[in-house]
């Protein structure tokens, strides 16, 4: 039953809780107190909440008695708790299957309790998280039934994406044709040539130069055609593939950074290449085969009862149960060939790690662990690829038995037949020929289920690719051609799971130039305020507003012209420092780019290198040093003179002589921006205008580096701790690189300190 | 090595619930007020090291821990079941005892089982990731909204659902 039914079916109690009210929410909850499932409503109206448990009215609570409510999130649910007046008391148990619905619940309640306008979010309630045909889930992120999804609708769009090339299609299955008509002819060509020639006394030499001849020209036919085919299938499906990468890559460029980040980079890379892969193979190797294959059995089928309708049924009477014995063994075969793979893949994988952490390893001297466990890794895979292939061996010959028992059935009746003459040799060979097909087909018949289901798979993995939402602009009403970079955090909460806010009601407004820097403890939000600001995720509630507009009116990629970003790791691609520079503005001048790394301080490097600005750098280019790399990416981030600069740790992974040029480069290229810093370094942030300090998702103080220290608050413990940390870093570690670099006040946030040893 | 691990005398602990069947704790005479149970090693030990931290809402800032409890067996008889069922509310793991039907589809697999908690279907996916090995042949099944079920004894379960799990494990 739907939800809404369920809901429906007790709203008559749930009126008579809610005094009558209009009622705000309602919505299922599946755990009752006693840890059992259950099914239960949870409703809210503007001044009342309630709970119904199967039929049963469990608790009314005027909401003016609730202080505020709260969502533990345990493991495997959650539980709403509500602060009474009377103390503290829990409202309702639920699974992980609501928790997010309860955690919007949570807010509204929240808002309710406060007097404020509830902001009711939706979609947070929407019922498009199970299917509305059998209420099972859906896949996550997806609006794909397991149960109820439409297997010939996958195939359907891949034929709608195969449509161009439907010439190509044809051609091939004329091609196809023709082969099948060569494979009918030649059984016909043998039995002349055993009727007509090979047994009968005096045979003309010229009726065996006709039969040979033409039987030869059926072999070159078959040959050509199939070098032919073989080609033209190759193009389309390679067309094909084509065009599904091309259309998943798009996809996913323009996808919300919430949506990859989800999925793990493997799997969208197999999505890319094995998936696509896997397509092109059923198509080239399968789908055209089969259609062509399933006629022609059905063509040789009539044919053979047409010659001898007694003699078939002995062909075809045991086709089913060779049929089912094949698919049977083949389903063995594929779930033990499962285990070998996942036996190897777990082998493969501890072997990557292994040799990664190789230095782990040898540091704890753990390398005859690592030996020993590996032996029996590998002794697993030795076992199970042994057994495997013990099966595989002994069965094989007996499906091959299976195979050819109807053509011993057909030549034991049909040498009978020959033996008392109602039967001649030419057509018991024919006809076995004929039988021989149509069993040596039922082997690749039995294992099309399994191409079928696998195409299916990763079509319907590519398409779920395709068919999610992108990250569409919605109505644009702002221009980014006027924006000057004031910006105004209204009431902006945001989490990466809905149900684990991250930034809790943020409220304030920065001035255009102003210079803003973040500090709080690690996990406090400042990265998180920095995605919003560049609109990798857009806030759960609230908005921000660039010069008055919400920035998601503004177009998208306008917007993003408008960002410098430095970030922490400074990811620079596989190219000449040219191009990366060019990266972020491809219309810049070579001069834009000479400006830009001048003013990065990173003009004089360059210089020093053999190829300047044209040295490759990259994955196997030339190895440039942290603080290099930061100042191209700098560079990068000013090339195209952004209104807004995004700083994300930018001088967290350099020495302290470096950290002097970085901050000399910040320096000169934020005057006159909007900017936003993270930087855990005191002297990075002194020339801030205004420092936020972020604690637990919220901002809890606001104010110069000078009025924070003097309020004596968050920032200035924080700062404290860090000069001991400091100082005892000092004592600690006595190389020269920390002596230098560590001076007691030059940290401001505690507990990334690390981050410069690794360096 | 130092010990520097705050373990929590019994004596010095008095769990009692509020009204409404809320776990809270008095230790060495302060009134802590509501604490939460966790377990160190959930995989391990169901009621042994467990973590007691003061849950305070109200304040908004973060858990304090008091100490750790090494074994409940510790506590005496009354506080014990308190202290249960606060364990049971926090890891909701229903026990699956049996397994009415699996199937398997597009690679995800959808299970209808009766549970120590009662019937419940569910669909698991990725199955690479959400069939977690917890060692001496017990399974853990993660659903897709990151619900857990717990099989304790894989050999245990009928013919079809072992044939799915066993090429996980």
């Amino acid at each position: 039953m739907s939800a809404k039914a369920s809901i429906t079916k007790y709203s008559d109690i749930v009126s008579v809780a809610l005094n009558g009210e209009e009622m705000l929410l309602s919505l299922l909850y599946d755990v009752s107190e006693d840890g059992t499932y259950t099914e239960g409503v949870f409703a809210v109206s503007r001044h009342r909440l309630c709970v119904v448990e199967n039929g049963r009215l469990v608790l009314a609570e005027n909401i003016e008695n609730i202080e505020k409510v709260c969502l533990g999130e345990y493991t495997g649910g959650g539980i709403l708790e509500a602060f009474t007046v009377k103390g503290r008391k829990q409202l309702v148990r639920f699974s992980m299957k609501h928790i997010e619905e309860f955690t919007s619940v949570c807010e509204i309640i929240n808002d309710l309790a406060k007097g404020l306008e509830p902001v009711i979010n939706e979609k947070a309630f929407a019922e498009d998280r199970v299917c509305p045909k059998c209420g099972r889930a859906y896949i996550k992120n997806t609006t794909v039934c397991t149960h109820c999804s439409d297997k010939f609708s996958v195939f359907k769009k891949l034929f709608k994406i195969a449509k161009p090339y439907k010439g190509l299609y044809i051609t091939l299955l004329l091609l196809f044709w023709i082969t099948s008509i060569v494979t009918v002819v030649t059984p016909i060509l043998s039995k002349h040539l055993i009727n007509d020639v090979l047994n009968i006394k005096n045979a003309s030499i010229t009726t065996l130069l006709i039969i040979v001849g033409l039987m030869l020209l059926t072999t070159v036919i078959s040959m050509v055609v199939s070098v032919i085919r073989s080609i033209i299938s190759s193009k389309a499906s390679n067309l094909l593939v084509k065009d599904l990468r091309n259309h998943i890559y798009e996809k996913l460029q323009k996808m919300p950074l919430s949506y990859i980040e989800e999925k793990k980079t493997g799997d969208l890379m197999q999505r890319i290449n094995n998936d696509t892969q896997r397509i092109q193979t059923f198509i080239q190797d399968i789908a055209i085969m089969a259609v062509n294959e399933i006629c022609l059995f059905i063509a040789i089928a009539v044919i053979t009862v047409y010659l001898d309708a007694k003699m078939s049924l002995l062909i075809f009477l045991p086709m089913p149960i060779a049929l089912y014995l094949i698919g049977k063994i083949r389903l063995n075969i594929r779930s033990r060939y499962h285990k070998q793979w996942r036996k190897m893949d777990k082998m493969t994988n501890r072997l990557t790690e292994v040799l990664n952490g190789i230095k782990v390893v040898k540091v704890f001297g753990r390398e005859d662990d690592e030996i020993n466990r590996f032996k029996k890794t590998a002794g697993d895979v030795r076992n199970i690829t042994c057994a495997n292939e013990k099966y595989v061996y002994t069965i094989f010959p007996i499906i091959k038995f299976i195979m050819g028992f109807g053509a011993y059935l057909v030549l034991l009746f049909g040498g009978n037949k020959v033996l008392s003459g109602s039967m001649s040799v030419g057509e018991l060979v024919q006809f076995s020929t004929y039988g021989g097909y149509l069993y040596s087909r039922l082997e690749w018949f039995s294992m099309l289920p399994r191409h079928f289901t696998m195409a299916l798979v990763s079509s319907q993995r590519v398409f779920e690719v395709l068919e999610e939402e992108e990250q569409l602009d919605g109505d644009i009403k702002a221009s980014a051609d006027k924006a000057e970079g004031s910006f105004t955090f209204d009431n902006v909460s945001f989490g990466y799971k809905s149900y684990r806010r991250v930034l809790k009601n943020i409220e304030e407004s920065v001035k255009k130039g102003e210079m803003i820097g973040l500090v709080g403890h690690s996990g406090a939000g400042k990265s998180t305020m920095i995605n919003l600001i560049m609109r990798l995720y857009s806030p759960d509630r609230g908005k921000i507003l660039l010069d008055g507009s919400d920035i998601s009116e503004y177009n998208q990629q306008d917007y993003k012209n408008l960002l410098g970003v430095v970030l922490q790791e400074s990811y620079l691609f596989s190219g000449s420092i040219l191009d990366n520079l060019k990266y972020a503005a491809p219309k810049a001048t070579l001069e834009d780019c000479i400006i830009a790394a001048k003013k990065a301080n990173a003009h004089d490097f360059i210089m020093e290198l053999p190829d300047g600005y044209n040295t490759y750098v990259g994955e196997k280019g030339y190895k440039l040093s942290g603080g290099e790399r930061q100042r191209i990416s700098i560079a990068r981030a000013i090339v195209a003179n952004p209104k807004i600069l995004i700083l994300d740790e930018a001088t967290a992974s350099v020495d302290s002589d470096t950290e002097l040029k970085i901050q000399d480069a910040l320096k000169k290229v934020t005057k006159g921006k909007t900017v936003f810093a993270i930087a855990h370094r005191l002297s990075t942030l002194k020339n801030a205008d205004r420092l936020f300090v972020l604690d637990n998702g919220k901002i809890a103080e606001t104010g110069t580096h000078k009025e924070l220290l003097e309020k004596n608050g968050i920032y200035a413990s924080l700062l404290r701790a860090q000069q001991e940390m400091a100082t005892r870093g000092v004592t600690i570690d006595n190389s020269d690189k920390i002596k230098e670099e560590i001076t007691p006040t030059q940290f401001i946030n505690e507990g990334e300190e690390f981050d410069n040893e690794q360096d | 090595m130092e010990n520097i691990l705050d373990f929590i005398s019994p004596s010095d602990t008095l769990f009692y619930e509020t009204k409404s069947g809320l776990l809270c704790l008095k230790y060495k005479g302060e009134d802590i007020g509501r604490v939460s149970v966790l377990r160190m090693f959930p995989f391990m030990y169901e009621e042994e090291y467990l973590c007691i931290k003061s849950e305070n809402y109200s304040r908004e800032d973060k858990e304090k821990e008091i100490g750790i409890l090494r074994s409940l067996a510790e506590i005496p008889e009354n506080q014990l079941e308190m202290v249960k069922r606060e364990l049971a509310k926090r890891y909701f793991v229903p026990e699956i005892t049996s397994v009415e039907k699996v199937s398997e589809e597009f690679g995800h697999t959808m299970w209808e089982v009766t549970t120590t908690a009662g019937v419940r279907e569910f669909t698991v996916t990725d199955m690479s990731s959400n069939v977690r090995n917890m060692g001496n042949n017990r399974i853990m099944l993660i659903d897709v909204y990151g619900n857990r079920y717990y099989i304790p004894d894989i050999t245990k379960v009928d013919d079809k659902a072992l044939k799915i799990l066993e090429i996980w494990i």
